[in-house]
This record gives structure tokens, sequence and C-alpha cells, in this order.
């Protein structure tokens, strides 16, 4: 068989797959032997195409042979098979998609209504079929795309909430070691200015978070805050610009390029953090000497 | 009122086109031993798009598994080795046998239309 690529290999194996589902079962059909004849048939189609075929090419072929569920006629298989045939293949590609849309519709209505375990449970389910459907049907292929409709606010609300804990993830990590740090006297006697830093901080974490608890941060925490969290920022654009695949795993499955993307975004964001963080630190020091 | 799904024309053709492939498959075979992907080519260029290639594959197993069809792989110049259809002598018995019916039912037809004209 000629190379394919990597979504006209999973377009195959789809195909492939379905024609295994409606044609086992049936006493008066061999499955593996048309499965044998049907791959010869594509190959001798692509013969004269260069390698690797891409899934646009194989399509052509795969519409002229026909759906595998216009193959048989229904009554040649048994009555279990239909029922299994009409609820494992067909048109219902499109089920996990709109699964998908209506859990993160349920989820958008319990969170109005105050039921929030119910809005997690929900938004976690639709997270996962959205997943699931973009697996099922590969790269984003033309007739995929309408079915990103269906798939993207589970995702993007996913991605959203995920990449908000990540992005703040280092904010508490820094509050409980603060709190450790404060609580060590040779600390304090040995080293006065890194106590007074963990102080600081302390005291900007135990205050309620709110609009103004950003400016009072700011004000009191300063450079101390600011600066491990653009370094963070830092290093989370780092893996996304050069481990793209790693970031869209859990944020942007099939799309590299546009982790990459965010990626470069997230280190200026983080260099800004860091280039803000030194400059209230360098005006601070400067009115106090003033 | 909206015709039933099964009963609109396009609907009818096509399966009247299904129904008497298993007859188009025998007679192309007929006419010499050939392989599954010329087969659905030549079908193909017989009957427009509304019977998909494909189709021909299950009957070619069904029509062998019933003794009407013998295949021979035979190696290939051109890629891998092809499966070469014949009919048998049951085969051949059977088309016959099919032809009359047809041809019966098509001159019924005729006779039919005729009478019934306008």
């Amino acid at each position: 068989m000629k190379r394919l690529t990597r979504s006209a290999q999973r377009a195959l194996d789809r195909y492939l797959h379905t024609l295994r589902t409606c044609l086992t079962g049936s006493n008066a059909i061999d499955a593996h032997e048309v499965e044998h004849d049907v791959l010869g048939h594509i190959e001798q189609e692509l013969s004269e195409c260069r390698e690797p075929i891409a899934w646009a090419r194989l399509q052509i072929v795969l519409d002229r042979l026909g759906s595998p569920l216009m193959w048989v006629p229904e009554h040649d298989l048994p009555s279990w098979k239909q029922l299994l045939l009409r609820l494992r293949i067909g048109p219902e590609d499109w089920r996990l998609a709109y699964a998908s849309f209506a859990l993160w519709m349920l989820a958008v209505v319990a969170l109005l209504a105050a039921y929030e375990p119910i809005a997690l449970g929900a938004l976690l389910g639709s997270f996962v079929t959205a997943r699931a459907a973009r697996a099922f049907g590969g790269e984003l292929d033309q007739s995929d795309r309408s079915k990103r409709w269906l798939t993207e606010p589970a995702l993007a609300t996913a991605a959203l909430v995920l990449g908000g804990a990540v992005l703040l993830s280092v904010l508490p990590a820094m509050a409980l070691v603060s709190r450790e740090l404060v609580e060590i006297d040779t600390l304090r006697l040995q080293f006065p200015s890194v106590y007074h830093i963990s102080q600081r901080l302390v005291a900007v974490f135990e205050r309620p978070v709110s609009w103004g608890w950003i400016r009072s941060a700011l004000l009191h925490g300063g450079p101390w805050l600011l600066l491990p969290l653009g370094a963070w920022w830092l290093v989370l654009g780092g893996i996304a610009r050069w481990r793209p695949r790693w970031f869209a795993i859990t944020f942007s499955p099939g799309r590299p390029n546009c982790a990459a993307r965010v990626g470069r975004l997230l280190m200026i964001a983080g260099a800004l953090v860091i280039g803000t963080g030194v400059a209230i630190g360098l005006v601070k020091t400067l009115s106090i000497a003033i | 009122m909206k015709p039933r799904k099964d009963l609109r024309p396009e609907k009818w053709t096509t399966q009247l086109r299904k129904g008497v492939l298993e007859l188009c498959v025998l007679n192309v075979i007929a006419t010499g031993r050939l392989y599954g992907y010329e087969i659905a080519k030549r079908l193909s260029a017989l009957s427009e798009p509304t019977v998909r290639e494909g189709t021909v594959y299950p009957i070619l197993s069904r029509l062998k598994q019933e003794g009407l069809l013998e295949a021979t792989i035979e190696a290939s110049s051109e890629g891998p080795p092809r499966k070469y259809f014949a009919l048998t002598a049951h085969g051949r018995r059977r088309l016959r046998h099919m032809n009359a019916a047809w041809d019966l039912l098509d001159d019924n037809l005729k006779t039919l239309r005729r009478r019934t004209a306008p």
C-alpha cells in the first residue's frame, strides 16, 4: 500500500472499520475477503499518485466506492447486527460533537442556576466528548470543520479554566513558600531582607482576593510578586513555543502551530510582567532614596 | 402530502439498479475473466454514480460463496497480485436463467405499456 498522510491514513482506517462492522456477521459475505479486495481497489486507484497521498485524494476514491453501509441489504444481516450498526456507525459520527455541545449547554444552564457540581461534571463531560470527537474526526479537514462549532465551546472553556489555573498556579505556591519562610528564625537573623520580603508576601496573600487585591498586591508585593510570575510565564511560553506538541495535547488538539503562537505571546507577556516588576522596584527604591 | 422516503423516484431508481446489479456483474464476467477493479470500473461506466463501485465487492464475495463464480489469484506486473473472477458452470446456468427472466419481464412490461399507452 502506498504511503498516506496521517489524516488520510485515519480516514482509511475509519473506512475499513466501518466496512468490517457492516459486513461481519453476514453469512453470505466474507468480510475479510471484501476488505482485501477493496484495499486492492484503492491501491489500484492510487497507483499513479505521488506519495504521501493526501486525504483529499483518498476521499475521492472512497466517495466513488461509497459507504459500506449501503453495500449490504439490511435483511442480509441478523437483527442484532442491524441494531448494532445503527448505533455504531453512519451519520452518527456526529454524535460525539452533539453530545459535547449538549453537555456544554447543560453546564452553562447549571452554572446560571447555581448547581455548581452539575456544571462542573457537565463541563468535564463536554471536554472529554469534544476531545473524543476531535480524535475520532482526525485533523480538521473540510468535512470536520463544521463539527468545530459544536466542539469548540467545550474546548475553549476548558482551555480558559485550565489555562488560567496553570498561569496563576505560581501564586499559591509563592504564598505557601513565603508562609513557611517567615516561620524560620535563622532566616530572620541571617537573611533579614529575604525575611521581610516573605513577610510582605504573606501580608499580600492574607488579604481577601478582589479587584482591590491586585492594586494592593502590586503596591506591597511589587517586584517580588511579579518577577516569579513573569518568569513562570516565560517558562510556560518557552514550553509552548519549543515543545508545541506538549502544549497542544492539553489546549489545542491537532493544532501545534497555534500552540507555538500562544507560546510567543506568553513569552512576551512574561517579559512585560518582569519589566513591570523591575520598574515598580526601581520606582520604590528611588522614592525611598529621595 | 410528502411522499414516503422509500417511494421517492430517485430512491426507487437506485433500488432498481441495485436489484439488477447482480445480473450486471454476472453478465460483465461472462465476457471473460476479469479482476475486481475492472468489473467495478466497467459497471460504474454503465450505471452512473448512483451505484457505487464498492457495491460490487460484496456481490462478488456472495456469488463466489454461492458457487456461481470461481476466483484465481495471479501475479501482476503493475502492482499487487490480482484476483480474477470467472463464471462456473453453475454460474453460467444461473446467468442464462436470470437473463431469460429479465427478457421475459422486459417483454411483458413493454407489452403492458403499449396496451395502456394513451
